[in-house]
């Protein structure tokens, strides 16, 4: 039950929770939100790992964060700059031991959603240190904070001004009528909807033809499939993360929380440094406020930029997973974006647009297929297969990308048109329109009969 | 309040979740009845049952249609009858095993080149697609009848081949009108793994294997073993093990005759030390990747029946 695309998830836990948080009194809303997280998490949990050792670690974690929070606002000067320091290396501590705890020891140590939960810690602490966080929050809030169900698997990063934003949990400030909280459920369901589809008939349709792809073995695929496979691998990670982001803002909307921008369009950016700023923004903005910004962020000499930026874009990669590729992945992305930044930008414009627009169509791409094959030799096989200039394959079959179009083309086809802006934005602007509505409710009970029939049938996605 | 109008969308979903919960609760009996025995109403909504049964094409409509309940009846009345028939049926070709006392020196395989498939015909799940697909050498001179998620009870009623005028077909119609093959090559048995016993699982075989036989009267008929998993699989799966192949391919020997049905132990060709499907072949466990299919065409090259 720890994703939300799982049919315990939709018909029970979510409207059961729906019910009680908001028959419980404004006064104790914040406990509802609190407890059923952690219910989550616990559930999710024994779903996933088969125990709760982890548990632990996240409660450890809110205790001591809530503690030092209110320890470094009640000092003054050095001392409280001491504080800070010593609590984010605490949390940044944490996160890479348990991290390599995760890869090097056993795959069950890495609490579920510590990346996420950690740095929803370390935000709190900088904007509570920086007095972005008015009043002193109570334990109930932070608590409430950084487990709140929606979020504490995969995020998005919301920072905590935007969480106590939520009139529905303050005593006294909740004027919601009836009416309006019903409003609030209705359109957080039509972002939910969107996204499950976007998860369910998409993103697990292409994970499907890139497990494929890797039965075939890298070495064996012709050129052209190795090109579909980049751009499904790209469209499986775009659908499967919006997708999941989409739910996630859609639950908080229905809680009353503002909706958050993970995910704006990032494939029709001019530039990879765009890109980043609209592809997984939560995450993009937390690298740019807590390491970027601190570290003298662009007011600085040309090469304590690039410094900076190394260090960021190290420090993603590493976010990301402790194997090589992964480093590699965000040191290649630092190069395109220092290449961007000191060449690129500097041409004539038209030269600027198409040299940009390959770089986040093609290059982006690419660099997927490296955050995706942990094995350094099998992702030498797969770029031989990309370009194949040093060798022919081992037992290609050309004509592979020909039998996969003709049952995934479609599919990809949806996908690739989504990736225009105005289609989403068209739905979002006509989102009240019955029509609209229809097709909706269409899509939900498509992406609830897909979901059933994956879930209780292993082999309808692994069928021999 | 008016719901409908505040959240058309919630109250759509919440009414139809209700109405279908309502018709599976009354359908369950009946024309639901084999999709509802391993359902845990702890785990999953009631509607899931519906879900189970349309995506076996058994429509909620059909309830106020009389002859499919009473054929969802007889279904189980006739799966049972099916099941005895089984069993007995095991018995025969248990005889068949026994009344054959041919010894494996009997056996001649000899090496052969490729044209020997010229009019041989492969019919199996993804493993055979995938033989038909990394293998230029078959793939040139036979013919494959073979098809992702295919298992010995589905093989001969699934529609999945095309005739000249394009229309549906099953592997049945297919080797009636079909030119006659000189062999024919099987490889089934692993979709069907978690389903049934060995015992029925053999039987079936043996009756497809008589149809075929009935159908391709002079073909040399081909039973490979079902290939193994790799030990990473076979020890983390409770259903796809090497122990549960082992036990069915040792009954799928018993079904050949040594005259004109051989049993072939390709695994020889792909398992470790330790009779386990070699690391190294397949990146998924339980497909060979298509660089390593050339073992199993190497195999078959060298054990081939060739009749004087």
């Amino acid at each position: 039950m720890i994703s939300f695309s799982n049919i315990t998830f939709i018909f029970r836990f979510l409207p059961a929770f729906l019910i009680l948080f908001y028959v419980t009194p404004v006064k104790f809303r914040t406990w509802t939100l609190l407890l059923g997280s952690l219910i989550f998490y616990v559930v999710g949990s024994i779903d996933s790992v088969g125990n709760l050792n982890m548990f632990p670690a996240l409660l450890g974690a809110v205790v001591v964060n809530y503690l030092f929070a209110r320890a470094v606002r009640s000092v003054e000067g050095k001392k409280k700059k001491a504080l800070l320091a010593l609590i984010v290396i605490f949390d940044a501590a944490t996160l890479v031991t348990f991290k390599l705890l995760g890869q090097f020891v056993d795959g069950s140590l890495i609490p579920i959603g510590i990346s996420f939960y950690t740095f929803k810690m370390i935000s709190f602490q900088a904007d509570s240190y920086n007095g972005k966080i008015d009043s002193k929050p109570l334990f109930k809030d932070v608590a409430a904070y950084f487990c709140m169900f929606p979020q504490v698997v995969s995020g998005p990063i919301m920072r905590y001004s935007d969480y106590s934003d939520n009139l529905e949990l303050i005593p006294g400030a909740s004027k919601s009528s009836k009416e309006e909280i019903f409003a609030n459920i209705e359109d957080g369901l039509k972002y939910f909807i969107v996204g499950l589809a976007m998860k369910v008939l998409l993103a697990d349709h292409y994970a499907m033809l890139w497990k494929e792809i890797g039965t075939i073995g890298y070495e064996s695929i012709s050129t052209p499939f190795a090109w579909i496979g980049a751009v499904t691998y790209s469209l499986q990670l775009f659908y499967d993360f919006w997708g999941y982001s989409l739910m996630s803002s859609g639950i908080a909307v229905m809680l009353g929380f503002p909706f958050v921008v993970n995910f704006d369009h990032p494939y029709s950016s001019a530039s990879v440094s765009e890109f980043y700023r609209r592809w997984h923004a939560t995450l993009g903005s937390w690298f740019r406020d807590y390491i970027y910004i601190p570290m003298g962020g662009s007011r600085v000499s040309a090469v304590r930029i690039v410094l900076n930026l190394l260090v960021v874009w190290l420090v993603t990669g590493f976010w990301h997973g402790v194997t090589l590729n992964f480093i590699l992945w965000g040191l290649i992305l630092f190069v395109i974006i220092m290449c961007e930044r000191f060449v690129v930008f500097k041409l004539p414009g038209v030269l600027k647009a198409i040299v940009g627009r390959f770089n986040v169509l093609v290059l982006i791409p690419l660099t997927w297929v490296i955050f995706a094959i942990s094995n350094a030799e099998m992702l030498l096989n797969y770029f031989k297969r990309l370009f194949p200039f040093f060798g022919a394959g081992i037992a290609v079959n050309n004509n592979d990308y020909i039998k996969n179009l003709g049952i995934y083309g479609g599919l990809l086809a949806v996908g690739l048109v989504l990736l225009i802006p105005h289609v989403f934005k068209f739905f979002e602007n006509h989102r009240k329109n019955p029509l609209i509505m229809i097709c909706l409710f269409v899509l939900f009970w498509f992406s609830v009969y897909s979901l059933t029939n994956s879930a209780g049938n292993p082999f309808m996605y692994f069928a021999f | 309040m008016n719901c409908f109008k505040t959240c058309p969308l919630v109250t759509g979903v919440v009414v139809f979740s209700i109405i279908i919960s309502a018709v599976t609760f009354v359908a369950k009996g009946s024309i639901y009845a084999d999709y509802s025995a391993d359902f845990d109403p702890a785990e999953q909504p009631l509607f899931v049952v519906m879900i189970k049964g349309i995506s076996n094409g058994v429509m909620p409509w059909q309830i106020f249609d009389k002859e499919s309940v009473m054929a969802a009846k007889e279904d189980d009345i006739g799966d049972a009858a099916a099941l005895l028939a089984d069993v007995s049926g095991n018995d025969i070709s248990g005889n068949d095993v026994s009344g054959n006392d041919s010894s494996p020196e009997e056996i001649t395989f000899k090496e052969v080149t490729d044209d020997y498939f010229a009019d041989a015909l492969f019919i199996g799940d993804s493993r055979t697609v995938g033989l038909s697909e990394y293998c230029e050498g078959l793939d040139e001179q036979a013919m494959f009848y073979a098809k992702v998620s295919l298992s010995i009870h589905s093989v001969l009623e699934n529609d999945f081949l095309k005739d000249e005028d394009g229309k549906k077909m099953t592997v049945e119609q297919a080797l009636e009108k079909d030119e006659p093959y000189g062999k024919i090559y099987i490889m089934l048995g692993l979709n069907e793994l978690g389903t049934g016993t060995t015992e029925t699982f053999v039987a079936k075989y043996a009756e497809v294997l008589a149809r075929i036989r009935e159908l391709q009267p002079d073909a040399i008929i081909y039973i490979q073993s079902i290939m193994h998993v790799t030990e990473n699989k076979s020890s983390n799966d409770k259903i796809f093990t090497n122990e549960r192949i082992n036990e069915r391919n040792e009954a799928l020997s018993h079904l050949a005759n040594n005259v004109d049905i051989f049993y072939l132990d390709m695994n020889e060709a792909v398992d470790d030390e330790n009779g386990n499907l070699l690391e190294e072949l397949s990146t998924d466990d339980i497909h060979l990747k298509a660089s390593s299919y050339e073992r199993w065409h190497q195999y078959l090259l060298k054990h081939a029946i060739v009749k004087d």
